[in-house]
């Protein structure tokens, strides 16, 4: 034990030694895209439009199509390390998801057929399209490992994690009949809880780091399905698995430095 | 005079148009919806959902329905109300009828009452059976002699409302049944049966 903990501690200290050596800060702002993918929610139940033969393990859903896109976009001030090999990274972002459920067929006459639990019988509506908005404000932390380099270029690893708040948050519901949208508040309140206001989750990528003129970096990262944390964060779809693209563009502090 | 001929037409016109203004008949409710039993392969799963599906076993044979079928039917006519369900296996098309004396409902609404109700299948009283085959090529229909019922039920475990858009299209029969019966001369057992139909404007007829 007594071993463990003076490794520890000279661990600390030859890190630290080296991050003194020349620690650089920046500010940057990012951008990023993820696509998501899934099952349909299982609050939400669809007769099927046309006869069909199916196994018993598809569900009647299986004929509307669910699909989603998360986008954020934020300020991020940035602190490298160990001579630009390790860059942590934190600040503020907006995080914006949108969920759509349609029919499978993308003709215009096609509509899907949603079942509402009722105790007056069979209850049917029929929709062109449900939708779901939700914003959010997050806190990323991160952490990129440069394992390649060169005088222009930077491959690296990135890890990272982020926690927020919901602050908006908006679902609608485009009827084929406009007679039956005084019903829209009804058929969400039945249908059952709301997205959950907290969101959280851990993330990773690969990307390419180009090192501009007068120090300012350009990244390009491609993430990898992230690991949500919290629960009950969509209400249309339950995600499986997200990819996407995350891109940086940072400047040095000093460059805004009056010297 | 002309013009109150015109305004009594007119009337009749509108009249005619409002009766079913609180009805309608959507053809995609109409459609067949086939989701396979997986512990009973070739019948529909058990439904009460307005699926329109319809399956038995006849020994091994599966009959059930998906394209190239009738659709199901209701009929009453002098007294009894005449169930006509019907499936098919490949290129044989079947009709299953289950006529029920002393009930008759004048408007598909009435079917509401056969919620919960059990047929005893042995007892001419309660319900009849018919069985007719037919081929898609042909409009011929050989009727099977079913000479005594020996035992079997058919049960209607729901009946309810339908609703597109909060209007009313139909009413849902979803239930069960199975029996063994003499047929042509031969004992033949008809098991696993169980529909899921919605009868409307579309598909119920009050013939008396």
């Amino acid at each position: 034990m007594k071993k463990n903990l003076l490794l520890l501690l000279a661990l600390c200290v030859w890190l630290s030694a080296e991050a003194q050596q020349t620690p650089r800060f920046r500010i940057g702002i990012e951008s990023g895209t993820t696509v998501m993918t899934g099952k349909i929610d299982e609050r939400w139940e669809f007769r099927l439009a046309r006869s069909h033969y199916l196994p018993e393990y598809l569900l009647e859903s299986e004929n509307a199509e669910g699909t989603g896109k998360l986008q954020f976009i934020g300020l991020k001030p940035e602190l490298s390390l160990w001579n630009d090999r390790i860059t942590l990274a934190s600040g503020l972002r907006y995080v914006r998801v949108n969920e759509r459920i349609t029919p499978f067929s993308s003709s215009n006459n096609s509509q899907l057929y949603l079942f509402l639990p009722s105790q007056q019988g069979v209850e049917l509506y029929r929709l062109r399209e449900m939708k779901e908005t939700l914003g959010y404000i997050t806190v990323p932390l991160e952490a990129d490992l440069v394992y390649w380099k060169s005088s222009r270029w930077q491959a690296f690893l990135k890890g990272g994690i982020q926690v927020g708040m919901k602050i908006h948050g908006e679902r609608s519901l485009d009827f084929a009949s406009t007679e039956m949208e005084r019903y829209e508040v009804g058929i969400f309140a039945a249908a059952g809880r709301a997205p959950s206001g907290l969101f959280s989750d851990v993330y990773s990528g690969m990307g390419l780091r180009a090192i501009l003129e007068e120090g300012f970096h350009f990244s390009l990262t491609l993430l990898f399905p992230p690991l949500i944390l919290t629960e009950n964060n969509f209400s249309l779809l339950t995600p499986h698995s997200f990819g996407g693209a995350q891109i940086t563009f940072s400047a040095p502090i000093n460059l805004f430095s009056s010297k | 005079m002309k013009y109150i001929n015109l305004l009594l037409l007119t009337l009749i016109l509108v009249t005619a148009t409002g009766c079913y203004g609180d009805r309608i008949s959507d053809y995609r409710i109409s459609d067949s919806v086939f989701i396979e039993d997986g512990e009973n392969p070739g019948l529909p799963v058990y439904s009460e959902k307005g699926y329109n599906s319809f399956g038995f076993y006849w020994g091994l044979l599966p009959v059930s329905t998906g394209q190239g079928h009738e659709q199901s039917t209701i009929e009453v006519n002098d007294g009894i109300c005449h169930i006509r369900l019907f499936g098919a296996n490949g290129m044989n098309l079947y009709m299953l009828k289950l006529s029920l004396p002393g009930y008759a409902p004048e408007t598909f609404s009435g079917l509401l009452d056969l919620n919960g109700k059990s047929f005893d299948l042995t007892d001419p009283d309660a319900c009849t059976v018919t069985l007719q085959s037919s081929d898609i090529y042909s409009s011929d229909r050989h009727t099977y002699n079913l000479e005594r019922i020996l035992e079997g039920s058919f049960m209607v475990r729901r009946a309810q409302n339908l609703y597109v858009d909060r209007v009313l299209n139909g009413v849902v029969l979803s239930g069960t049944f199975s029996f063994k019966a003499i047929v042509d001369g031969s004992p033949a057992t008809f098991l696993n049966g169980r529909f899921d139909m919605c009868f409307g404007d579309g598909n119920f007829f009050y013939l008396q």
